[in-house]
């Protein structure tokens, strides 16, 4: 499995698909350390002129995190389908895997492998973007970050890994199951659905609409990753423990965060497409 | 020893396809061919003994093992027949990932890789990238990643599909160099041609059943002929006494000569046959001794709907 994982991890970061990832993930700092420099030297001269207004202050700071936070989450995303799609039904396809299989190794080494490779990658990447973007708010809106402890970075870094694993285990499911085209459109449009019933909930939420707030608890638990991202916007915050958490309220923010279960729901949910996974590749003829 | 040994080994899709009841015995040190028209089931199951399909009913083992002993395979090597591989590595770092696959040490991996390397003849492009190789090559390094744990037995899939004559010779010496050290080497392949120079025992697949398995030399062998190129009278050459050797055809060739074709058991005949026709007052000028070729027998398997069975008396008639 060592082997497999070892070779997947060096093989994605290689590709191309990882590569403008990164460049499109440099392209991003840049814009949004650039949007973040310009409103905080707009709040600095609002405060020169002594018409200092924290509390649109701390909303911008919020609005701003909260669309850092979301684009760094969607490139994380975007890049666990984009990996996890050619990683498995390609090889298939073309052959690749019929030397690697007929080796002395059981298939779910190869699923594993895959997997841990992949996840070892998008850990690191979504690592490094969760840092930058903290770090990027933490120095020119730091009221924005006044809440977040040491055990809240933590926390919400594993979150932030957790999302990408999530889509990782569902994507190579599908690239177990189907040909490669076909399970792309089908992890996306997972990815999309739980995106838009994020979206409805906090909607609703706002509005206090139950049956909203249920579409999206629904579409939580068919593709948890939007909870994901909601519940480590919520940690990141500190929404429990803030009295401004009404200036988190918006597209990128959470009003009502998450519980703790599903965060447990998630990794059950991770790891049983995974055992999916290894149990179609295992009963897969190639 | 049996290296490979099925029975009634089917693999159907969906009811459709694939091979039927083969019931196969392959001697440990022997270069066994599995021949068979496309779409006649050879892959399927060459895939099915190397873990690659899921066998739909039957038995089989691998070096006395059942197919489901994932740790047989470490004894095993195989290049696949659609052969593709990490083209971002490089020769030697391929081999390398295969050996890691086969659980070998890094010191046996490294002691390996020359010795592979010169087997298939890439020691000076051990250092590129696979994707920089020729189709060729990367059929030789494919040939390289299944010896790499020096396998007891060796499944190739048209293993010279992708090779030019040099590239032929350099697999067909590296099998028989196999066969000396006594290793067991299976071929899937339509090249007849290379087939004879280096299997004794064969399997014809047909339409997804098995219709020959055996030593196909000693088939060919009783189909033994010699083609005598004669001049003489007419009269001399009707004179042939047909129940001393049989005559079984005899054709006009340019200057008056004559094409005259025996059947006889083997070539210990072949002398009294130029004994006898001297004696009959025939001029000799060319005695060509010939065996039926592993195409005409394959030809001919292929166009009798039955076949043969193993040990039955077989004489070719052109």
């Amino acid at each position: 499995m060592f082997t497999i994982a070892k070779l997947t991890f060096t093989e994605a970061a290689r590709k191309k698909v990882f590569l403008v990832t990164i460049l499109l993930s440099i392209g991003f700092v840049m814009l949004y350390g650039m949007a973040l420099d310009k409103t905080a030297e707009d709040m600095a001269r609002l405060k020169a002129m002594g018409s200092s207004q924290p509390v649109i202050q701390q909303m911008i700071g919020s609005q701003l995190l909260g669309a850092g936070l979301y684009f760094a989450s969607l490139l994380v995303s975007l890049l666990a389908l984009m990996a996890s799609i050619g990683s498995v039904a390609p090889e298939i396809e073309n052959g690749l895997l019929h030397a690697v299989v007929s080796k002395p190794i059981k298939r779910s080494s190869i699923i594993l492998g895959k997997y841990f490779g992949l996840a070892v990658m998008l850990a690191v990447y979504a690592t490094g973007m969760l840092g930058i973007i903290l770090l990027i708010n933490k120095y020119y809106y730091p009221s924005s970050l006044s809440y977040l402890t040491a055990g809240g970075v933590i926390s919400g870094t594993l979150i932030f890994i957790l999302q990408p694993l999530v889509l990782l285990a569902v994507a190579m499911l599908f690239s177990t199951l189907f040909r490669a085209l076909t399970a792309g459109i089908i992890a996306t449009t997972l990815y999309g659905l739980g995106m838009v019933g994020g979206f409805i909930e906090q909607i609703g939420s706002m509005m206090e609409k139950s049956s909203l707030v249920n579409i999206g608890i629904v579409s939580s638990l068919i593709m948890p990753s939007d909870a994901l991202y909601r519940k480590l916007v919520a940690v990141v915050t500190n929404v429990e423990g803030n009295p401004l958490n009404i200036m988190n309220i918006g597209p990128f923010g959470v009003s009502t965060p998450p519980s703790s279960a599903m965060l447990v729901y998630a990794c059950i949910y991770a790891i049983t497409c995974l055992g999916l996974a290894v149990y179609s590749f295992n009963k897969k003829d190639l | 020893m049996l290296a490979i040994q099925t029975k009634n080994l089917t693999k159907t899709y969906k009811g459709h396809g694939g091979c039927r009841d083969i019931s196969l015995a392959v001697p440990k040190g022997s270069v066994f061919g599995l021949l068979g028209h496309n779409g006649a089931g050879k892959s399927s199951l060459v895939k099915v003994l190397v873990g690659l399909l899921h066998p739909t009913s039957g038995e089989a083992t691998i070096l006395g093992k059942t197919l489901n002993d994932t740790y047989v395979r470490k004894k095993v090597g195989y290049l696949p027949e659609n052969f593709k591989y990490h083209d971002w590595l490089s020769g030697e770092d391929l081999l390398k990932f295969h050996g890691s696959l086969y659980g070998m040490s890094r010191t046996d991996i490294a002691d390996r890789i020359p010795k592979v390397l010169e087997y298939v003849g890439l020691q000076n492009h051990a250092h590129k990238r696979v994707g920089g190789y020729s189709k060729g090559m990367q059929q030789r390094i494919g040939i390289g990643c299944a010896l790499i744990n020096n396998p007891d037995l060796l499944f190739l899939d048209e293993p010279t599909s992708a090779l030019d004559p040099i590239g032929r010779k350099v697999v067909r010496d590296l099998i028989m160099e196999l066969k000396g050290q006594g290793k067991t080497v299976f071929i899937n392949s339509h090249l007849l041609g290379e087939l004879e120079t280096i299997c004794d025992q064969i399997a014809i697949i047909k339409d997804s059943q098995m219709i020959y398995q055996g030593n196909w030399r000693e088939i060919s062998a009783a189909g033994y002929q010699v083609k005598v190129i004669v001049s003489g009278s007419e009269s001399d050459i009707d004179g042939l006494q047909q129940e001393k050797f049989t005559l079984i055809s005899q054709n006009n060739e340019l200057q008056g000569r004559k094409e005259l074709v025996f059947a006889c058991e083997d070539d210990r005949q072949v002398p009294n046959i130029v004994k006898y026709l001297v004696q009959s007052g025939l001029e000799i000028y060319q005695v060509k001794p010939e065996t039926a070729s592993l195409e005409k027998l394959f030809l001919h398997y292929m166009n009798d709907g039955t076949g043969l069975k193993e040990g039955s008396n077989y004489v070719y008639n052109s």
